[in-house]
């Protein structure tokens, strides 16, 4: 990259989240390179952690580029990084759905289903089951409640799908500690759904 | 899991993607920008002894006999499959399975050595686009010796004869960081075919057997029916410098090296350069302006081009960033199967190879000398190649995130 491009890439990668959605608004393609200059390394790593493959990833992470170019405007989300990454995941999720593929990459993404499933009643009722948007209201609940070492560590794994060992690297912890937080956060969100009528 | 429930534990997994975005705005994936890490200049005093002759001691290991590789009778053509290689009028071809849901017929010989490495080198292409790499496979394809099953003479060659005969004798003399250790779950221990038995018998892994590797699995969250081959080393190369500096605080520290014999492509201006070292061949692949490592790796020859480098050799001074990359992946667990024929799913076990390397390259003690008026800088993603002296290939990676160029 010449010095030109490479000035020109840093400032465009300097843009606050606002400026980039004034873009959108103005319907000015730089929209969409300064997402992929200040976000796209955040996309494709979150695509990654759930595919594990790089063409899958490469989709995902260009659709979401399409859909936030759809969406910006009317819509002007008020957390743009999280709003892009919804749109990854989603679509890496369902990639993966897909694919019927989730014992691959090294079993990281089934084992965190399986993690997941220890949140579900063990006798599970449908007809009580809430709706995906209020469901993901009592885990904001929750999480909104917690330190935020604990909210950090439970995105990073369930958010994220990051590995156990590089968690604990990050934290200073040990993966055996950084299981055993998190299997008592998920022992006390299934406590939370439960008390409002989810499962049991 | 049943249906129902696969359809609740989706239906959690949707709901996170939908929560609050405050609660994001400071999280980010765990181990995001992996393997690069920069050393701070205080530390340099006590690292400039780890000068290890990486490719004698390697060697030593992996490779015992001495110049039992050639690389001069490596093919040009790299065959479809790195396990699919065709010798002398005949051709083995692996990937069709016995009833032991192992290959029947390997073929892993002294030239498919170099496709082998080539092949398993594109691989590196893949993955995450973000992340630095680093794997030996000299490793892999010792351990793929192991899973090959009955290494006969008709099947393996004279060099991983002798590398499965020297590694039998448990040598492994001056390096305790590079270890092999070959984790037997139960569920493996009934099911395993008699060829692979003698094989554990034969090679001088650490074996963890029963609840120790059950323990062990658990601990790695690996899944408890993984038989699993499990390589690690951690490798430190000093080149001799010319000079050091700092860029200051939270900046990258970088080095420059003189006597470098460089190969230009004129073509896309692809740089190689090879590095002075005592014992043994390390080559830096500095791509050309707007081509990539991985347009590099995708043409699949990446050590087979190393003595095929275009243009005069010429030699300068090269300036890099001091590196660190660490890097772990189940080659079996990923693309290698498709590559050799090789499943993950035995019967009642499924099987992996498991690298975790870390590489480390750092000047020794800098000389006082002023610093060349021109010279190379490697200031954006580059290959690196390490070769022992007889050409077998101990480390291959992509460093994708060096220093950006102080300004």
């Amino acid at each position: 990259m010449e010095g030109g491009d490479q000035d020109r890439v840093t400032a465009i990668g300097d843009r606050t989240d606002e400026g980039i959605l004034d873009l959108y608004f103005e319907r000015s393609e730089e929209a969409i390179e300064a997402t992929m200059v200040k976000y796209g390394a955040l996309l494709r790593s979150l695509s990654w952690n759930i595919l594990k493959d790089r063409e899958d990833v490469e989709e995902c992470v260009n659709d979401t580029y399409l859909a936030a170019w759809k969406k910006i405007p009317p819509e002007r989300p008020r957390y743009f990084k999280a709003y892009l990454c919804k749109i990854v995941r989603n679509a890496s999720l369902d990639k993966l759905r897909a694919k019927k593929r989730e014992k691959r990459g090294g079993g990281q993404i089934a084992l965190i289903f399986e993690e997941m499933e220890e949140l579900l009643a063990s006798d599970s009722d449908p007809v009580r089951m809430v709706e995906t948007a209020e469901l993901s209201r009592l885990i904001s609940d929750y999480l909104r409640r917690q330190p935020d070492r604990r909210r950090i560590i439970f995105l990073k794994r369930y958010y994220y799908a990051s590995p156990l060992r590089e968690i604990a690297r990050e934290e200073g912890t040990t993966e055996g500690a950084v299981k055993v937080l998190l299997y008592r956060m998920r022992g006390e969100l299934k406590e939370e759904l439960r008390k409002e009528g989810y499962g049991d | 899991m049943t249906d129902d429930r696969k359809e609740q534990v989706n239906r959690l997994m949707d709901s996170l993607s939908g929560i609050d975005g405050d609660l994001l705005q400071d999280v980010e994936p765990a181990g995001r920008r992996p393997g690069l890490s920069w050393r701070g200049w205080t530390s340099l005093a006590a690292g400039f002894v780890l000068l290890l002759v990486t490719g004698f001691v390697i060697r030593q290991f992996l490779w015992p006999g001495a110049g039992s590789y050639d690389q001069a009778s490596a093919p040009e053509a790299v065959p479809p499959s790195v396990l699919e290689y065709e010798e002398e009028g005949s051709r083995e071809v692996s990937g069709t399975k016995s009833q032991d849901g192992l290959p029947e017929s390997v073929c892993l010989t002294e030239d498919a050595l170099l496709p082998f490495a080539d092949q398993t080198a594109s691989l590196l292409g893949g993955g995450d686009p973000a992340a630095d790499r680093v794997y030996s496979p000299a490793g892999l394809y010792q351990a793929l010796l192991f899973y090959s099953g009955d290494p006969g003479e008709d099947q393996v060659d004279r060099a991983g004869r002798e590398s499965l005969d020297r590694l039998a004798t448990g040598e492994n003399p001056g390096l305790p960081s590079f270890t092999s250790s070959l984790i037997l779950p139960p569920t493996a221990a009934d099911n395993l075919p008699p060829s692979l038995i003698e094989n554990v018998d034969a090679l001088p892994y650490q074996i963890l057997e029963g609840a120790e590797a059950a323990d062990q699995l658990r601990e790695w969250n690996l899944p408890p029916d993984r038989l699993l081959i499990q390589q690690s080393a951690d490798l430190s190369l000093g080149l001799t410098a010319l000079q050091a500096l700092d860029e200051g605080p939270g900046g990258p520290p970088y080095f420059t090296v003189a006597g470098v014999t460089i190969h230009r492509d004129g073509e896309d201006g692809t740089l190689l350069a090879e590095f002075p070292l005592e014992d043994g061949r390390l080559f830096l692949i500095l791509p050309g302006r707007g081509v990539t490592p991985e347009d590099l790796l995708g043409r699949g020859d990446l050590f087979s081009s190393l003595d095929q480098a275009p243009g005069r050799p010429e030699e300068t001074a090269v300036r890099l960033p001091q590196f660190k990359l660490a890097d772990e992946q189940d080659w079996l667990a990923d693309d290698l199967p498709e590559l050799s024929g090789f499943g993950v799913d035995q019967e009642g076990y499924s099987t992996g190879i498991r690298q975790r390397m870390t590489f480390e390259v750092q000047p020794n003690p800098a000389l006082s000398a002023t610093c060349p008026a021109t010279l190379i800088d490697f200031d954006r993603p580059f290959l690196f190649v390490l070769l022992d002296e007889g050409g077998l290939p101990l480390l291959a990676g992509v460093v994708r995130s060096p220093y950006n160029k102080p300004h």
